[in-house]
């Protein structure tokens, strides 16, 4: 089979297929009860106690990078790797929350939501991680 | 919600073609840079500790990258839909539980190890 035919062949819709014309923010449509448009049922708390924790845990993380790098560098310059890092996790903890609003909204999450607090914080947070460990590598090579 | 079912669904037919482009160009990053920071960070720790044993901290802060970058990957098939269903939620649920552990564990030893005395 052809990559053009393979494509032609796969189904063009979704499951629960996103709003085409979604609003700029989608909170009125946040319910716990839906996971990516479908009904979570008994997963609904363990659902939004693993997103929350997600979340949590990345808040939590910059916290602990704040005081881990006052306490190492101790007055010293703070290099490239760890404020990358620490931006990074700070960043994605956006994201994480942008998620968990996404993933209960749809299928009508939110521009805002959609690309401002999941897309673009992840793709950045992302980025500068990987930045971040990788000037750590270079820094002592 | 099913119990699990798998979707061959066309990632560049989600919505318009260039909105979908993007959408799928922009996880290139997300899941890549978690996935070159595990690749960074353990080739540093192995550098700078040499034959030395990795102290706990690190261990752990390596972890919860790893951990992390597993938690970037499942969100691709959740937004995409390729896998639906109550398995991948639980799967999901435990992916963040550990990487959240992984990663307030091993900043928080990090910080205590040159902050708290």
């Amino acid at each position: 089979m052809s990559i053009k035919s393979f494509w032609k062949n796969l189904p063009y819709l979704v499951i629960v297929p996103t709003n085409p014309n979604p609003s700029l923010i989608g909170i009125k449509y946040f319910n716990l009860d839906t996971f990516m448009g479908q009904t979570l049922g008994w997963l609904k708390w363990p659902t939004l106690i693993g997103l929350v924790f997600a979340a949590v845990a990345f808040i939590v993380a910059t916290y602990y990078i704040v005081q881990y790098t006052r306490g190492y560098f101790a007055g010293r310059k703070i290099p490239k790797s760890w404020k990358f890092i620490l931006w990074g996790v700070f960043i994605t903890a956006i994201a994480e929350i942008g998620e968990m609003l996404a993933y209960y909204e749809w299928p009508n999450a939110g521009l805002i939501e959609t690309n401002l607090l999941l897309l673009l914080p992840h793709a950045l947070g992302g980025t500068l991680i990987g930045l971040g460990a990788y000037f750590l590598y270079k820094e002592i090579t | 919600m099913p119990i699990l079912e798998f979707h061959a669904i066309n990632p560049l037919s989600i919505a318009s073609l260039g909105l979908s482009l993007f959408f799928l160009l922009i996880h290139i990053p997300i899941v890549g840079g978690f996935g070159i920071a595990a690749y960074y960070v353990i080739k540093y720790l192995r550098r700078f500790y040499g034959q030395r044993p990795i102290p706990k901290e690190w261990k752990l802060f390596w972890l919860a990258i790893v951990w992390a970058t597993i938690h970037e990957l499942i969100e691709v098939p959740i937004l995409y839909q390729w896998i639906i269903g109550q398995v991948l939620v639980i799967v999901f649920f435990f992916i963040q539980i550990i990487a959240g552990i992984y990663l307030v564990w091993g900043t928080y030893l990090l910080a205590k190890k040159y902050t708290v005395q």
